[in-house]
Protein backbone atom coordinates (compact mmCIF):
# COMPACT_ATOMS: atom_id res chain seq x y z
CA UNK A 1 0.00 0.00 0.00
CA UNK A 2 2.74 2.32 1.13
CA UNK A 3 4.34 1.78 -2.13
CA UNK A 4 2.06 2.29 -4.75
CA UNK A 5 1.23 5.51 -2.21
CA UNK A 6 5.05 6.37 -3.15
CA UNK A 7 4.39 5.40 -7.05
CA UNK A 8 1.57 7.36 -7.61
CA UNK A 9 3.02 10.46 -5.91
CA UNK A 10 6.39 9.54 -7.97
CA UNK A 11 3.67 9.48 -11.02
CA UNK A 12 2.41 12.96 -10.16
CA UNK A 13 5.77 14.51 -9.75
CA UNK A 14 7.20 13.35 -13.00
CA UNK A 15 3.56 14.30 -15.02
CA UNK A 16 4.21 17.84 -13.35
CA UNK A 17 7.42 18.10 -13.72
CA UNK A 18 7.15 17.62 -17.62
CA UNK A 19 4.06 19.63 -17.67
CA UNK A 20 6.32 22.56 -16.39
CA UNK A 21 9.25 21.72 -18.85
CA UNK A 22 6.44 21.82 -21.43
CA UNK A 23 5.23 25.22 -20.05
CA UNK A 24 8.36 26.41 -20.12
CA UNK A 25 9.43 25.52 -23.74
CA UNK A 26 5.96 27.44 -24.65
CA UNK A 27 7.14 30.26 -22.82
CA UNK A 28 10.49 30.30 -24.50
CA UNK A 29 9.34 29.43 -27.68
CA UNK A 30 6.62 32.13 -27.25
CA UNK A 31 9.23 34.80 -26.38
CA UNK A 32 11.80 33.68 -29.58
CA UNK A 33 8.56 34.47 -31.84
CA UNK A 34 7.85 37.81 -30.37
CA UNK A 35 11.38 38.58 -30.55
CA UNK A 36 11.68 37.54 -34.45
CA UNK A 37 8.65 39.59 -35.02
CA UNK A 38 10.23 42.62 -33.34
CA UNK A 39 13.05 42.00 -35.47
CA UNK A 40 10.57 42.20 -38.59
CA UNK A 41 8.39 45.09 -37.43
CA UNK A 42 11.92 47.08 -36.67
CA UNK A 43 13.50 45.82 -40.20
CA UNK A 44 9.89 47.54 -41.56
CA UNK A 45 10.21 50.86 -39.43
CA UNK A 46 13.33 51.36 -39.99
CA UNK A 47 13.27 50.91 -44.00
CA UNK A 48 10.97 53.12 -44.07
CA UNK A 49 12.36 55.85 -41.60
CA UNK A 50 15.68 55.36 -44.39
CA UNK A 51 13.05 55.81 -47.64
CA UNK A 52 11.74 58.90 -46.05
CA UNK A 53 14.93 60.08 -45.63
CA UNK A 54 15.88 60.19 -49.57
CA UNK A 55 12.79 62.13 -50.30
CA UNK A 56 14.32 65.25 -52.26
CA UNK A 57 15.62 68.39 -50.07
CA UNK A 58 13.61 67.85 -47.44
CA UNK A 59 14.80 63.89 -46.57
CA UNK A 60 17.90 65.26 -45.22
CA UNK A 61 16.85 68.10 -43.37
CA UNK A 62 16.23 67.61 -39.18
CA UNK A 63 12.71 68.51 -40.15
CA UNK A 64 11.98 65.20 -41.58
CA UNK A 65 13.49 63.39 -38.88
CA UNK A 66 10.83 65.65 -36.39
CA UNK A 67 8.17 64.62 -38.56
CA UNK A 68 9.21 61.07 -38.55
CA UNK A 69 8.93 61.02 -34.34
CA UNK A 70 6.06 62.86 -34.02
CA UNK A 71 3.86 60.55 -36.24
CA UNK A 72 5.77 57.90 -34.47
CA UNK A 73 4.41 58.83 -31.13
CA UNK A 74 1.16 59.60 -32.53
CA UNK A 75 0.58 56.14 -33.62
CA UNK A 76 2.26 54.63 -30.44
CA UNK A 77 -0.06 56.50 -28.31
CA UNK A 78 -2.93 55.79 -30.38
CA UNK A 79 -2.12 52.12 -30.19
CA UNK A 80 -1.82 51.90 -26.42
CA UNK A 81 -4.84 53.66 -25.92
CA UNK A 82 -6.62 51.73 -28.49
CA UNK A 83 -5.79 48.22 -27.00
CA UNK A 84 -6.13 49.48 -23.49
CA UNK A 85 -10.28 50.54 -24.44
CA UNK A 86 -11.00 47.12 -25.85
CA UNK A 87 -10.64 43.64 -26.86
CA UNK A 88 -9.11 43.65 -30.00
CA UNK A 89 -7.58 41.27 -32.81
CA UNK A 90 -4.31 43.49 -32.84
CA UNK A 91 -3.85 42.31 -29.23
CA UNK A 92 -1.14 39.42 -29.98
CA UNK A 93 0.17 41.88 -32.33
CA UNK A 94 1.22 44.64 -30.12
CA UNK A 95 4.64 44.06 -29.68
CA UNK A 96 5.43 43.66 -33.18
CA UNK A 97 3.53 46.96 -33.99
CA UNK A 98 4.44 49.34 -31.55
CA UNK A 99 8.04 47.89 -29.71
CA UNK A 100 8.68 46.60 -33.47
CA UNK A 101 7.60 48.65 -36.45
CA UNK A 102 6.90 52.10 -34.41
CA UNK A 103 9.81 51.99 -32.39
CA UNK A 104 12.37 51.34 -35.17
CA UNK A 105 10.36 53.82 -37.07
CA UNK A 106 11.45 56.93 -34.52
CA UNK A 107 14.20 57.14 -33.57
CA UNK A 108 16.65 59.02 -30.70
CA UNK A 109 20.14 58.73 -32.06
CA UNK A 110 19.60 60.81 -34.95
CA UNK A 111 17.65 63.34 -33.31
CA UNK A 112 20.76 63.63 -30.85
CA UNK A 113 22.95 63.71 -34.33
CA UNK A 114 21.13 66.46 -35.97
CA UNK A 115 21.06 68.91 -32.53
CA UNK A 116 24.41 68.74 -32.88
CA UNK A 117 24.93 68.94 -36.53
CA UNK A 118 22.39 72.08 -36.11
CA UNK A 119 24.53 73.04 -32.97
CA UNK A 120 27.78 73.85 -35.27
CA UNK A 121 25.78 75.76 -37.59
CA UNK A 122 23.42 78.21 -35.30
CA UNK A 123 22.83 77.38 -31.67
CA UNK A 124 19.29 79.12 -32.23
CA UNK A 125 18.22 76.81 -34.55
CA UNK A 126 19.50 74.29 -32.79
CA UNK A 127 17.43 74.77 -29.49
CA UNK A 128 14.12 75.67 -31.66
CA UNK A 129 14.82 71.87 -33.04
CA UNK A 130 15.07 69.70 -30.12
CA UNK A 131 11.89 72.46 -28.35
CA UNK A 132 9.85 71.63 -31.58
CA UNK A 133 10.75 68.12 -30.99
CA UNK A 134 9.99 67.31 -27.88
CA UNK A 135 7.10 69.71 -27.62
CA UNK A 136 5.52 68.47 -30.42
CA UNK A 137 5.95 64.95 -29.24
CA UNK A 138 3.93 65.51 -25.99
CA UNK A 139 1.40 67.20 -28.33
CA UNK A 140 1.17 63.57 -30.63
CA UNK A 141 1.07 61.66 -27.56
CA UNK A 142 -2.05 63.44 -26.16
CA UNK A 143 -3.53 63.69 -29.42
CA UNK A 144 -2.95 60.09 -29.99
CA UNK A 145 -4.12 58.94 -27.00
CA UNK A 146 -7.69 60.56 -27.80
CA UNK A 147 -7.64 59.23 -31.23
CA UNK A 148 -7.12 55.93 -30.11
CA UNK A 149 -9.87 56.05 -27.42
CA UNK A 150 -12.19 57.95 -29.58
CA UNK A 151 -11.61 54.97 -32.14
CA UNK A 152 -12.16 52.30 -29.79
CA UNK A 153 -15.31 53.91 -28.73
CA UNK A 154 -16.90 54.53 -32.10
CA UNK A 155 -15.88 50.35 -33.00
CA UNK A 156 -17.17 49.15 -30.02
CA UNK B 1 21.20 47.14 -51.97
CA UNK B 2 21.55 50.03 -48.87
CA UNK B 3 17.35 49.89 -48.11
CA UNK B 4 18.03 46.26 -47.49
CA UNK B 5 21.27 46.58 -45.52
CA UNK B 6 19.32 49.60 -43.15
CA UNK B 7 17.07 46.72 -42.95
CA UNK B 8 18.89 43.86 -41.19
CA UNK B 9 20.16 47.05 -39.43
CA UNK B 10 17.29 48.69 -38.23
CA UNK B 11 15.52 44.67 -37.41
CA UNK B 12 18.75 43.90 -35.32
CA UNK B 13 18.87 47.19 -33.37
CA UNK B 14 15.27 46.97 -32.43
CA UNK B 15 16.11 43.41 -31.37
CA UNK B 16 18.75 44.71 -29.02
CA UNK B 17 16.19 47.08 -27.82
CA UNK B 18 13.42 44.69 -27.09
CA UNK B 19 15.71 41.98 -25.18
CA UNK B 20 17.11 45.20 -23.18
CA UNK B 21 13.66 46.31 -22.26
CA UNK B 22 12.34 42.47 -21.39
CA UNK B 23 15.67 41.90 -18.58
CA UNK B 24 15.66 45.16 -17.26
CA UNK B 25 15.38 43.62 -13.79
CA UNK B 26 13.98 46.63 -11.87
CA UNK B 27 11.33 49.81 -12.84
CA UNK B 28 13.40 52.50 -12.11
CA UNK B 29 11.40 56.02 -12.40
CA UNK B 30 14.30 57.69 -14.77
CA UNK B 31 17.21 55.08 -15.61
CA UNK B 32 14.53 52.68 -17.71
CA UNK B 33 15.76 50.49 -20.41
CA UNK B 34 14.48 52.67 -23.05
CA UNK B 35 17.35 55.56 -21.28
CA UNK B 36 19.94 52.96 -21.38
CA UNK B 37 19.26 51.80 -25.05
CA UNK B 38 19.23 55.73 -25.80
CA UNK B 39 22.24 56.63 -24.12
CA UNK B 40 24.16 53.53 -26.04
CA UNK B 41 22.90 54.77 -28.99
CA UNK B 42 23.70 58.16 -28.81
CA UNK B 43 27.39 57.65 -27.96
CA UNK B 44 28.25 55.47 -30.65
CA UNK B 45 26.29 58.02 -33.06
CA UNK B 46 29.21 60.24 -31.64
CA UNK B 47 31.41 58.00 -32.78
CA UNK B 48 30.49 57.17 -35.93
CA UNK B 49 29.52 61.11 -36.53
CA UNK B 50 33.86 61.31 -35.43
CA UNK B 51 34.33 58.84 -38.54
CA UNK B 52 32.56 61.24 -40.98
CA UNK B 53 32.05 58.10 -43.55
CA UNK B 54 28.49 58.37 -45.71
CA UNK B 55 28.87 54.99 -47.18
CA UNK B 56 26.65 51.47 -47.17
CA UNK B 57 28.16 50.42 -43.70
CA UNK B 58 27.59 53.69 -42.18
CA UNK B 59 23.83 53.67 -42.85
CA UNK B 60 24.06 49.91 -41.68
CA UNK B 61 25.06 51.45 -38.17
CA UNK B 62 23.29 54.86 -38.01
CA UNK B 63 19.95 54.53 -39.65
CA UNK B 64 19.89 51.00 -39.25
CA UNK B 65 21.23 49.42 -36.01
CA UNK B 66 21.30 52.33 -34.05
CA UNK B 67 17.90 53.98 -35.39
CA UNK B 68 16.73 50.66 -34.40
CA UNK B 69 17.63 50.65 -30.87
CA UNK B 70 17.34 53.86 -29.98
CA UNK B 71 13.46 55.17 -29.68
CA UNK B 72 11.68 58.58 -29.80
CA UNK B 73 8.06 56.94 -29.40
CA UNK B 74 8.20 54.92 -26.44
CA UNK B 75 10.13 57.04 -24.45
CA UNK B 76 7.51 60.12 -25.27
CA UNK B 77 4.72 57.45 -24.50
CA UNK B 78 7.06 56.18 -21.23
CA UNK B 79 7.00 59.90 -19.88
CA UNK B 80 3.46 60.36 -20.39
CA UNK B 81 3.18 57.85 -17.49
CA UNK B 82 4.45 60.42 -15.12
CA UNK B 83 3.18 63.81 -13.19
CA UNK B 84 4.01 66.50 -15.43
CA UNK B 85 6.86 68.03 -13.66
CA UNK B 86 8.83 64.17 -13.55
CA UNK B 87 7.61 63.69 -16.94
CA UNK B 88 9.95 66.97 -18.18
CA UNK B 89 12.35 66.16 -15.93
CA UNK B 90 12.79 62.50 -17.52
CA UNK B 91 12.70 63.51 -21.17
CA UNK B 92 15.36 66.41 -19.65
CA UNK B 93 17.47 63.88 -18.34
CA UNK B 94 17.29 62.18 -21.33
CA UNK B 95 18.16 64.47 -23.95
CA UNK B 96 21.10 66.37 -21.91
CA UNK B 97 22.30 63.20 -20.88
CA UNK B 98 22.22 62.53 -25.13
CA UNK B 99 24.14 65.29 -25.85
CA UNK B 100 26.55 64.65 -23.23
CA UNK B 101 26.94 61.21 -24.36
CA UNK B 102 27.05 61.94 -27.44
CA UNK B 103 30.11 64.52 -27.43
CA UNK B 104 31.94 61.69 -25.06
CA UNK B 105 31.68 59.39 -27.84
CA UNK B 106 32.22 62.11 -30.61
CA UNK B 107 35.28 63.33 -28.60
CA UNK B 108 37.08 59.85 -27.64
CA UNK B 109 36.47 58.43 -30.98
CA UNK B 110 38.08 62.04 -32.42
CA UNK B 111 40.89 62.03 -30.20
CA UNK B 112 41.68 58.05 -29.10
Amino acid sequence: MKNICQKGQTDIWLIKSRFVKIEGMQKQSRFLTELIGVGIGGAIGGSVRYLLGLVPIIGAMPVMTMLINWVGTFLLASLGAYLANRESRLQPWQTFIGTGVIGGFTTFSTMILQVNQQALISLTTAIIYVVLTIGGGLIMVKIGQKFGRKVSEVRS
Amino acid sequence: MTLLIVAIGAGLGTMLRYLTVTFWSTKPQYLTAIFAVNMVGAFFMGILMATGATNALHHFWSTGVLGGLTTFSTMMTQSEQHATLQQLLYLLIQLVGGLVIFGLGFALATFL
